[in-house]
């Protein structure tokens, strides 16, 4: 719970911001790119399934909202991408607030299935709404690169582009760890009873909560439309994106600052690494692999890599600093 | 006629569905563990009757009981090691391991087995019973008969006999059914082993109906978590009866407005039990918020 | 003249099982009533009920004159009742400061003004030195001390504490005592359940006795203990009455 010292996320700041400029091969950039965008993901997901202990599966949802929000505002009526980002994060805060309080009674799986339930039901949607997203096809971006229509011409451009939401994520979970709220939703998740008698709003918290983390997931999903310019429903809708934030918030340190980043920048190059190496033929290889170390991590080291790291350390004297 | 033969669909689709679900509704009511790889285990019998009719000429009925102890196995292997760490630690640790469990299998099965769509090609696969000029697909009407079969065995085994009843009492107090020298984890590996069996022979049974790929384990199980929330969690009466009332609704729906919005419909459901009556038709008030069941 | 609280024929079924049947009494502000009965006799259940994490199916409850008719715990701590649990419930990953400091936050605003509270409180609590150690690995007295001073963060008019000796050793009892007395002198209103009967006989003012659901006796605790139906209810349990 005690908050991350300030020199540390200044340093870590300063290093990410050097980052994009280590290298000027387009796959490292690339990669660097995807460790921003899933890292502002996967810290958009930490807010609801790492502070509040709520977690989610269906936050595929908010990305494929925002994703499509602004891309159909582009393509439709031309309107800039930096608006159709707010649209987007608008629709799915609302969408998060009637679907959290329906789920709002439910604890635990319950509420995990829910979040899948709901996933399914705008995948299908998405598909066969075909006037209003151009179902399966999907739906194409202009190339024009043009800061209005947030599109760029150097991949190092997008990393830091990506980075400042990244950087956004990072800054509204500081923001919110230190104050009133955060310690709020770490009361609900370690014992909601126990909170609800000290008068803790647990409607009000939890819904919040989801509904910051909708409109920040959403953001990023705009954002990689904008990157890959191509969206479809099978892969933005997709249980698998869900599954992958909670991977890596679960690997980097559930409930702490920076353990979504660094389970994004564990996971990705992991990915891209298995990719190159399996082939493409075996597409699914590597996602057996992220099960397998979901399930290991999970049952073995459900702390996250961060405070097992700790752990170990802790057997050498180190300034302190308490993991939440 | 067409209403009546609509009707008689749905009861067989629901069959179907009570059988995939009461495997989750015991595993839940006795472990207090969603199986979220529920519908990929369905999809591992699926394909297991496949093989079995594609490389040994078996057909499904032979399969559904030859496969049962490989069944048994790998659920035995999946409580002793995974499931048996994830009790009474926590929400994270039992969602998030099932979950691992089930993307690990249904990539496995991608891997191994590519994302292509299989049909059993077999003369029972196609049969079809004609009964005053209704059609019923033999399949279907056998897995229909098996879920009852199933369902009503299971009934006798909780209530009628020793063992069973040492469940039901893990299922209500597992801290009291210690006290009386009841083995809890003999209960939970066995009971966990009993609902992947259930759940595998529901595959084995539904495979000549169904293309076989994947990614059907996500839609199948999507529908038995509404099944066993709409009949409330734990409750065998309630997996059939949901299961029921499931079938026919997606029948009904399917006929009257296109297969596009089926599956919106379980949501709509699923949504509207969790409004109105969260407990489900059987189940016990509060098991969705403190995830208590009665076995019954 | 109307109590600070006042519970009027309240009744709670389970399924068959009536597990509070048509209880009445009241209390008076800075009252300090003990609330007793053999195990299963509904005490538990009547606290979910005053703090609504159940609801009544028969009767009132009307606290400083409003009724609490559903009304959320969270609304009903705000409104002055917070209750305490049996199996204490400690936020096991903040730190006991910061675990009071939630409490806290129902009357302040900043976490600046919170952590002065807590501050306080700990200190009035005897568990300033352990501010800042994790409060999951506490011993359980100071888990139960830390259960009431959360609750006391929360500036009660009527603290419900469940069972609060339990576990305790003599030298604990004690100064739990103590404590409660502080408490009551500063004219806080306590309901206590509890077991150990010469605790309770010690420090309250007055004693309700439930058995099966009901009430079956109320008066000083000098009388309770010689009413016949009280003796009869514990009869067979291990107890010994003062």
């Amino acid at each position: 719970m005690t908050s991350t010292r300030p020199a540390v996320l200044l340093v870590v700041v300063l290093g990410l911001m050097a980052l994009p400029l280590t290298t000027s091969n387009d796959y490292y950039l690339d990669i660097i790119v995807q460790i921003f965008l899933w890292g502002a993901a996967a810290t958009a997901w930490n807010l609801l399934g790492g502070y509040a202990g709520q977690f989610s599966l269906g936050h595929a949802a908010f990305f494929g909202i925002g994703a499509y929000t602004s891309s159909l505002l582009l393509t439709g009526a031309r309107v800039s991408p930096w608006l159709g980002m707010l649209a987007g994060a608008l629709l799915a805060a609302l969408f998060a607030l009637v679907i959290g309080y329906l789920s709002i009674r439910l604890r635990g799986p319950f509420f995990t299935l829910s979040t899948i339930a709901l996933t399914e039901v705008l995948q299908i949607l998405a598909i066969h709404w075909r006037g209003l997203t151009g179902g399966s096809e999907g739906v194409s971006l202009p190339n024009a690169a043009s800061v209005w229509t947030m599109t760029f011409d150097g991949r190092r451009t997008y990393a830091y582009v990506g980075l400042g939401f990244l950087l956004l994520a990072v800054l509204v979970s500081w923001l919110i760890e230190r104050s009133r709220w955060g310690y709020y939703l770490v009361a609900i998740r370690e014992e909601e009873d126990a909170a609800r008698s000290i008068g803790v709003p647990v409607l009000g918290v939890k819904l919040g909560a989801a509904a910051l983390s909708a409109c920040l997931t959403a953001v990023v999903g705009t954002f990689y439309a904008q990157y890959v310019l191509w969206i479809e429903p099978a892969h933005t809708f997709s249980i698998d994106i869900s599954i992958q934030l909670a991977l890596m918030v679960i690997i980097g340190g559930l409930g702490t600052l920076l353990g979504p980043l660094i389970g994004a920048a564990l996971i990705i190059p992991l990915n891209m690494f298995l990719r190159a190496w399996l082939g493409a033929a075996v597409s699914g290889l590597y996602l057996v692999i992220y099960g397998l170390v979901l399930v290991l991590v999970v049952l073995y080291a459900r702390a996250g890599i961060v405070a097992e790291v700790q752990r170990v350390m802790r057997r050498h004297p180190v300034p302190r600093q308490s993991p939440a | 006629m067409i209403f009546v033969e609509l009707v008689l669909a749905g009861l067989m689709l629901g069959g179907v569905y009570a059988l995939i679900s009461i495997g989750l509704t015991l595993i839940f009511g006795v472990l207090r563990v969603v199986n979220f790889a529920h519908g990929e285990m369905l999809m591992l019998g699926m394909f297991a009757a496949y093989w079995a009719s594609t490389l040994g000429g078996l057909p499904p009925y032979v399969t559904a009981v030859a496969a049962l102890p490989l069944f048994a196995l790998f659920g035995w292997l999946v409580y002793r090691l995974i499931v048996r760490r994830t009790l009474g630690m926590g929400d994270v640790v039992q969602i998030f391991a099932t979950v691992g469990v089930g993307v690990v299998l249904q990539n496995a099965a991608l891997v191994l087995w590519t994302g292509d769509f299989r049909t059993i090609r077999s003369g029972y696969a196609d049969a079809v019973l004609r009964v005053g000029g209704i059609q019923v697909s033999v399949p279907l009407l056998v897995a229909f008969a098996v879920a009852i079969g199933v369902s009503g065995l299971l009934f006798l085994f909780l209530n009628r006999t020793l063992e069973g009843r040492a469940v039901r009492a893990v299922a209500q107090d597992p801290i009291s059914a210690l006290a009386l020298a009841i083995d809890t984890d003999r209960v939970y590996m066995r009971t966990f082993v009993l609902g992947v069996c259930c759940v595998g022979l529901a595959g084995v049974l539904l495979a000549p109906s169904y293309p076989i790929f994947p990614a059907i384990g996500l839609s199948f199980g999507l529908v038995s978590y509404v099944v066993v929330v709409l009949g409330g969690l734990g409750s065998m009466a309630g997996a059939l009866l949901g299961g029921f009332v499931i079938g026919l609704i997606e029948v009904l729906s399917g006929y009257f407005l296109g297969t596009a919005l089926k599956q919106a419909i379980y949501f709509l459901i699923f949504v509207l039990v969790l409004l109105v009556r969260p407990q489900g038709l059987f189940g016990q008030r509060g098991a969705e918020t403190m995830g208590f069941g009665k076995i019954a | 003249m109307s109590g600070l609280l006042e519970v009027q024929g309240v009744s709670k079924r389970f399924g068959g099982l009536t597990a509070v049947r048509e209880v009445d009494f009241t209390m008076a502000e800075g009252e300090l009533v003990g609330l007793i009965g053999p195990n299963g006799a509904g005490k538990t259940t009547l606290f979910s009920l005053l703090s609504g994490f159940l609801h009544p199916d028969e009767g009132r409850i009307r606290f400083a004159d409003i009724d609490l008719d559903g009304l959320t715990p969270e609304r009903r701590c705000r409104l002055g009742l917070t209750r305490t649990f049996q199996l204490v419930k400690p936020f096991a990953n903040m730190t006991v400061e910061e675990n009071v400091m939630v409490g806290a936050f129902v009357r302040v605003g900043t976490p600046r003004a919170a952590r002065a509270e807590a501050s306080r409180i700990l200190a009035l609590t005897g568990l300033a030195s352990l501010a800042r150690s994790r409060a999951g690995t506490l011993p359980v007295e100071q888990r139960k001390r830390l259960e009431v001073a959360r609750a006391l963060a929360t500036r009660p008019r009527l603290l419900l504490l469940d069972e609060v000796f339990a576990g305790l050793n003599p030298t604990e009892i004690n100064g739990m005592v103590a404590f409660l007395e502080t408490l009551h002198a500063e004219r806080m209103t306590l309901l206590v359940i509890e077991h150990v009967m010469a605790v309770i006989m010690r420090v309250s003012e007055r004693i309700v006795v439930l058995h099966h659901g009901e009430k079956i006796a109320e008066g000083a605790p000098a009388e309770v203990v010689r009413n016949r139906r009280v003796v009869d209810a514990y009869l067979g349990e291990e107890f010994a009455l003062a």
